[in-house]
């Protein structure tokens, strides 16, 4: 597997008024061809400007201030905005939360495909466009005679699977879905998550799932980023990330949701509650709330440390650990 | 009667064939023209279930399968079509006005989304006072008092630098904890959580859990928790019902629902859940569609047409709520 999307050291700022909040800070990320990264965290800590950046969709007040975003070897902030239409949609496309707000009440689910294909590719005749909507619905389990249906006489799911077939209709190397499933009731998001990894085989597809939810993390995810406060906390392969975590925040986080398969009536509470970002809290930004604070962590930003096993967590508490092992 | 819930302690709640429809607006036209018969959504289909005396009662399921709509109804707060609710013995909808009133103080609701549940020109020591206003006779001072107390008790200490902070100025978990303190502040004996840590950011999830278990126990309250999130039912209740399409379809302790679930929904919303340990990633058995509109909702039982053990008689009765095994009840025809 190589490369497919490299981010370094990514900054995104937005300011409103007279404060800046900086929602991502200095995040670095790889994503492989044919891989899935969860990329997971609450609200607020930078997750979804993430995607948004890599989409190339920040707008003021919000600024990519530092960093660099490689794509199929394209440096994405060097592209024009003519550029960059023609990488979202082709290249890269993007699942949101709320299908019903994405979707127009007033135009036909096959007029949708339509407008989407032709805006990212202009020589797209209108039948090629009806066409490829019938084969992407007809993929997703609707009947292509639904084409002519307007979203209100979808359900919840149906309208979820029209996001996701939009998204696969120019045949994207990259989907990012964020928080794809939220709005979705458990049954329905289960359906979607197996139809979504299908999917990905069948269309060869990467997949960056942005969630708050550790269970589809779990589900779904090859490797996961784990975000606090706009920095990267941890990235590890899947299975790492939930038997061996390395950051206190990661670890803190497993402890404190509750598993339907385990028997254990006590959670672990992580006293306060995310910062928030225009007055963020100096050094660590999980400081304040970390069971292991140290004199340290208030005055320093960690660095990401290399844990082995393609794992690496922002942690002093890790620096030992290091000098141990080598 | 369906025996539900205790049977040797009296109950704290008990809902009798609870019916709840709603009729759908029509335009003049249609009103005029069509000769159609109204419709009606059939949120609420007779349900009957009891919550026992400082018990964490769980509804539980998809939306649309009424649990809010039943939630509301046993909180006084809308009139049932059909049916009795009786409130620690008083028959809610029957008694006279000033009965009702007293009645009131006693029952609360902690609603899903903070924000928009609290006043955002209210500075939060009032918000929790504003209660006492109108349902005690304390004085000012004492209210006062009263206020900062229970601050502290749901963990927003010291209290003064809360008090006086308006909504927009707190977390999200320090609002919902506002509105505890707020629901808490005329001493109630029974609260219906509807989804109170849906909206609240998942670190902060269990604080908030832990909080109104703790302020249970203290205060032996009584639970209705109605939630989608068959995890935080687990973690909080001791009681669960599952609701599909306006109907019970089982009900049972906790962990037997957790251990031994009987009716295929149930199977089915547990395999479902997304397992927080990847390597119990497995192929699961999901039914497929979605839950049918409750305008016209299936015949016999509502499940039919997505449960994978139909057999005929399904689509002709309706199974009734039966106990399979010591309390645990079930509505499926697989064990009549």
């Amino acid at each position: 597997m190589d490369q497919l999307l490299q981010v370094e050291s990514l900054t995104v700022e937005y300011r409103t008024g007279d404060a800046i909040a900086t929602a991502v800070q200095a995040v670095s990320l790889d994503l492989k061809r044919g891989e899935t990264l969860g990329l997971v965290g609450e609200s607020g800590s930078g997750k979804s400007t993430f995607g948004l950046a890599v989409m190339g969709l920040i707008r003021p007040p919000g600024y990519v201030t530092d960093g660099k975003l490689t794509f199929d070897g394209t440096d994405i902030r060097s592209l024009t905005n003519e550029q960059l239409r023609e990488l979202r949609g082709k290249k890269v496309a993007m699942i949101f939360q709320d299908p019903m707000t994405s979707l127009n009440p007033v135009k036909k689910v096959g007029d949708h495909f339509i407008e989407y294909i032709r805006a990212h590719d202009r020589d797209a005749s209108e039948q090629s466009a009806r066409s490829t909507a019938k084969t992407v619905l007809e993929d997703l389990g609707i009947p292509a005679s639904r084409v002519d249906d307007y979203p209100h006489q979808f359900s919840g799911g149906m309208r979820q699977r029209v996001m996701i077939g939009l998204a696969l209709a120019l045949k994207p190397s990259l989907i990012i879905a964020d928080e794809p499933t939220t709005a979705l009731d458990v049954i329905v998001e289960a359906q979607i998550l197996k139809q979504l990894s299908d999917l990905k085989e069948k269309y060869s597809l990467s997949l960056i799932l942005i969630t708050h939810n550790m269970g589809i993390v779990a589900e779904m995810a090859d490797r996961v980023a784990v975000m606090y406060a706009g920095r990267l906390a941890e990235v590890a392969p899947a299975v790492s990330i939930f038997e061996q975590p390395k950051h206190p925040y990661t670890q803190a986080l497993l402890d404190s949701i509750p598993n339907i398969l385990t028997s254990d009536k006590v959670l672990k509470t992580i006293p306060g509650s995310p910062p928030d970002l225009t007055t963020p809290p100096s050094g660590c930004p999980f400081h304040p709330r970390c069971r292991y604070v140290f004199d340290r962590c208030r005055k320093e930003v960690p660095m990401l440390i290399e844990t082995g096993g393609a794992s690496a967590a922002a942690c002093f508490l890790l620096e030992g650990e290091k000098a141990r092992r080598t | 009667m369906l025996p539900i819930g205790g049977r040797k302690s009296t109950p704290y709640v008990e809902v009798n064939e609870l019916r709840k429809l709603f009729p759908v607006q029509r335009s003049l036209i249609a009103q005029v023209f069509a000769r159609t018969p109204a419709e009606n959504v059939r949120a609420v289909d007779g349900i009957t279930f009891s919550v026992e005396r400082g018990d964490v009662f769980g509804l539980v399921g998809e939306s649309g399968s009424g649990k809010t709509t039943t939630g509301r109804i046993t909180a006084g707060l809308i009139r049932p079509t059909e049916g009795s609710v009786t409130v620690d013995g008083a028959e809610l909808f029957a008694i006279p006005k000033p009965q009702l009133r007293r009645l009131r103080k006693k029952m609360q609701f902690v609603y899903q989304d903070p924000l928009s549940s609290l006043n955002p020109k209210m500075m939060v020591g009032d918000a929790v006072g504003e209660p006492l206003r109108y349902l005690s006779d304390d004085s000012a001072s004492k209210r006062r008092d009263s206020v900062f107390n229970l601050l502290d008790r749901v963990g927003l200490s010291p209290a003064d630098s809360f008090f006086y902070r308006y909504p927009h100025q707190l977390s999200g978990g320090q609002r919902q904890r506002v509105v505890i303190a707020r629901a808490l502040s005329i001493n109630p004996e029974y609260i219906v959580a509807d989804e109170p840590v849906a909206m609240v950011d998942v670190s902060v999830r269990a604080q908030i859990m832990d909080l109104l278990l703790t302020m249970q126990r203290e205060l032996n309250l009584t639970i209705l928790l109605i939630t989608h999130d068959l995890a935080v039912a687990k973690y909080m209740c001791n009681r669960i019902a599952v609701m599909y399409l306006g109907r019970i379809m089982e009900y049972a302790k906790t962990e037997d629902l957790f251990t031994h679930p009987l009716h295929p929904y149930t199977q089915a919303l547990l395999a479902a859940v997304p397992i927080p340990d990847p390597r119990k990633r497995s192929e699961k058995k999901i039914p497929s569609g979605e839950i049918p509109s409750a305008l016209n909702p299936p015949t016999g039982c509502v499940f039919h047409p997505r449960c994978p053990k139909v057999f005929d008689k399904c689509s002709r009765d309706v199974p009734q709520l039966l106990e399979h095994e010591n309390g645990h009840y079930v509505a499926c025809h697989l064990y009549a």
